[in-house]
């Protein structure tokens, strides 16, 4: 998954992929749990819910519509952004991404010189799983419409 | 498999048939022993308007047939039953020829100028009545045959004797094979009808050569309606008084020389809270209203289609009446028989259900639900629009459909089995229809495109009329279980 996300990283920046990957200062390796996993995981969890949800639960002949289908595109979009935000700020807050991804610090002081990672780029990787999700529900859209009574020809026919 | 050839006599004839198409087209069905209908209409009266409703309507039912049905011969629902026309001739279409009458008086048919003493003395004893005609006494003889016998079965009687020998009814008989059957409708209070079916009956009972397939006319399976008086005329040359008595008279004569010959013969009628027609003795002018009792005399047809091959009735042993349980003026489906409503509840309900989606919703959804949209034939708002054939025959025939329910539900008794006004669910008549939390997620138009959505998958390989038709034949079947329309 990590590596999807990646095609994003000029977004969300280096720093914060290096996070995700899993990166750890004390053992300066990639020993922490590799969160791209997990939150491309919920990602792909919620977009299948979204279009199954769709195509046939809510599988209503007043709600085939493109604009009903991109209502529920925006609600996977959202719900998404909000986690991937929400997960990786929580990270930044809670100083649990490893210091030398975070700032650079003066070698013999360790005074904080430069903040590399900022509350703008958990948004930003907000964004990046929105994108992808928004990829995702399309691709899963376009998979399992066909077998939908009344939403098959959403967002617009075969 | 069998023809079933139908003769409607008269005016009252005619829109016997016109109620029979309409039953046709809900797809009422006509059972194992009938899978064609030939229906053949006698009457003089070229111009009179219940003629020329009926035989526009004929005519799109053929040509909805035709497209529903083309190479499908197990095909069951709407327009379902083949019919045939027999006079293809463009102006005489389902019309057997009458010879030699119009512009012709009475006393010119039977060429009165040349009789002479004891044969003429016979004409002026037979014919020696008068028809009023605007004010006026008119002797019969002077009567212009035009515009039919205008209730004077003793001319009808003589005019009407020419079966034999005649063009059209030779085709009829050469069209004739073992196994098929006739049914007459006639009214036994008018002129046409009166005169008509004893003759034909006669005719058929006694064909021999060289009437073709003479044999089997003598031997086949003839069912017969006699539409007794159901409507009264307003004062006119047409005397709705003598109604009663010559039914009578009639009915005194079925007695010995019509019933015994018949293998089932059905009688209807209503004397109660009848309409008032206007009094027009033919011609443009004669438009009765769709009656019930019209509409009942189809049932006839469709029963006798139905009848087991091997019990139906021997000659001059099945007699039937028809009946409505609680009779008020206002006749809806629920007060009918078991036996009607098995026949037509569903169906009817079914048509009804396609036309309300037709006319309130065919435009929102056509080209948004995937009923419309999938597959490899896409109906289109091309295939509705007026321009489009077949659409515009089908819209043709059910504004008739339209305006026939309304005729009925403006009548005397009233026929009134739907409520337009009610939800889809909730207009047939005295159908209830519980609602529960499901029915509001998708209820009325919202479940018939559900169910035509459904419909779709179950399409096979057929044309985009075929497609169109099947569509909501699967959900209207739907839609009458969800009501509990079981029968």
């Amino acid at each position: 998954m990590g590596t999807i996300y990646c095609w994003f990283e000029s977004l969300f920046g280096q720093d914060l992929a290096e996070h995700l990957w899993g990166w750890d200062m004390g053992t300066q390796d990639y020993t922490k749990a590799n969160q791209f996993n997990t939150i491309g995981l919920y990602m792909l969890v919620v977009s299948i819910f979204m279009v199954v949800f769709f195509y046939y639960i809510l599988n209503h002949p007043r709600f085939n519509r493109w604009w009903s289908w991109s209502l529920i595109l925006g609600l996977n979009a959202g719900l998404n952004f909000l986690y991937a935000w929400l997960i990786t700020l929580s990270d930044l807050s809670n100083n649990f991404i490893s210091d030398d991804l975070v700032y650079i610090r003066d070698v013999n002081t360790n005074q904080i010189v430069t903040q590399k990672l900022s509350e703008s780029n958990c948004v930003y990787f907000g964004i990046a799983n929105t994108l992808i999700a928004c990829l995702f529900f399309i691709i899963f859209s376009f998979t399992v419409r066909w077998w939908s009574k009344n939403c098959s020809t959403c967002p617009y026919p075969n | 498999m069998a023809k079933l050839f139908i003769f409607g006599i008269g005016g009252t004839g005619s829109r016997v048939l016109k109620s029979l198409s309409m039953l046709l087209a809900t797809g009422v069905d006509f059972g194992e022993y009938i899978d064609e209908i030939v229906p053949i209409i006698i009457d003089v009266d070229k111009s009179n308007e219940d003629l020329t409703r009926t035989i526009e309507i004929l005519k799109n039912y053929e040509a909805v047939h035709s497209a529903v049905a083309a190479n499908r011969a197990n095909y069951k629902g709407f327009f379902q039953t083949k019919q045939t026309n027999l006079y293809p001739l463009n102006g005489n279409e389902y019309r057997l020829t009458i010879e030699d009458v119009q512009g012709k008086t009475f006393g010119q048919y039977i060429d009165y100028q040349t009789l002479t003493g004891a044969q003429k003395d016979l004409a002026n004893l037979l014919f020696s009545g008068s028809q009023e005609d605007r004010g006026l006494h008119k002797p019969l003889l002077d009567m212009d045959m035009a515009i039919g016998f205008q209730g004077h079965p003793k001319l009808g009687c003589v005019v009407l004797n020419q079966f034999k020998g005649n063009r059209d009814f030779d085709t009829f008989a050469e069209n004739f094979a073992p196994g098929d059957r006739i049914f007459i409708i006639s009214s036994i209070h008018g002129g046409t009808g009166a005169a008509g079916f004893p003759l034909l009956l006669k005719n058929l009972r006694n064909a021999n050569v060289p009437t073709p397939n003479s044999a089997h006319l003598n031997n086949a399976l003839i069912g017969a309606t006699t539409v007794l008086p159901y409507f009264q005329l307003k004062e006119g040359d047409i005397k709705s008084a003598d109604f009663i008595s010559k039914t009578k008279a009639a009915l005194q004569y079925y007695l010995k020389n019509v019933n015994p010959s018949l293998n089932s013969m059905y009688y209807i009628g209503n004397s109660t809270n009848t309409h008032n027609y206007e009094n027009n003795k033919g011609g443009i002018n004669q438009k009765n209203e769709a009656h019930f009792i019209e509409f009942a005399a189809a049932m006839s047809v469709v029963d006798f289609a139905n009848q087991d091959i091997n019990s139906i009735a021997l000659q001059g042993k099945r007699f039937m009446e028809f009946g409505v349980n609680n009779f008020t003026n206002a006749i809806d489906l629920s007060v009918l028989g078991e036996v009607s409503k098995k026949m037509i509840h569903k169906p009817l309900a079914q048509y009804h259900f396609f036309k309300m989606y037709l006319d309130n919703q065919l435009r929102k959804s056509i080209n948004c639900q995937p009923w419309s949209n999938r597959g490899k034939i896409k109906i289109t708002k091309d295939f509705i629009n007026p321009k489009n054939g077949f659409y515009q025959i089908l819209d043709t025939f059910n504004q008739r459909f339209d305006e026939w329910t309304r005729e009925m539900a403006d009548n005397d008794p009233k026929f009134v089995p739907f409520n337009k006004g009610a939800g889809l669910l909730h207009s047939i008549s005295n159908i209830s229809h519980k609602n529960s939390t499901l029915n509001y997620w998708k209820s009325n138009f919202v479940l018939f495109d559900d169910y035509l959505n459904a419909a779709e998958r179950n399409i096979g390989d057929l044309s985009i009329e075929q497609k169109f038709i099947e569509l909501f034949n699967e959900a209207t079947s739907k839609l009458t279980k969800r009501i509990n329309l079981t029968i």
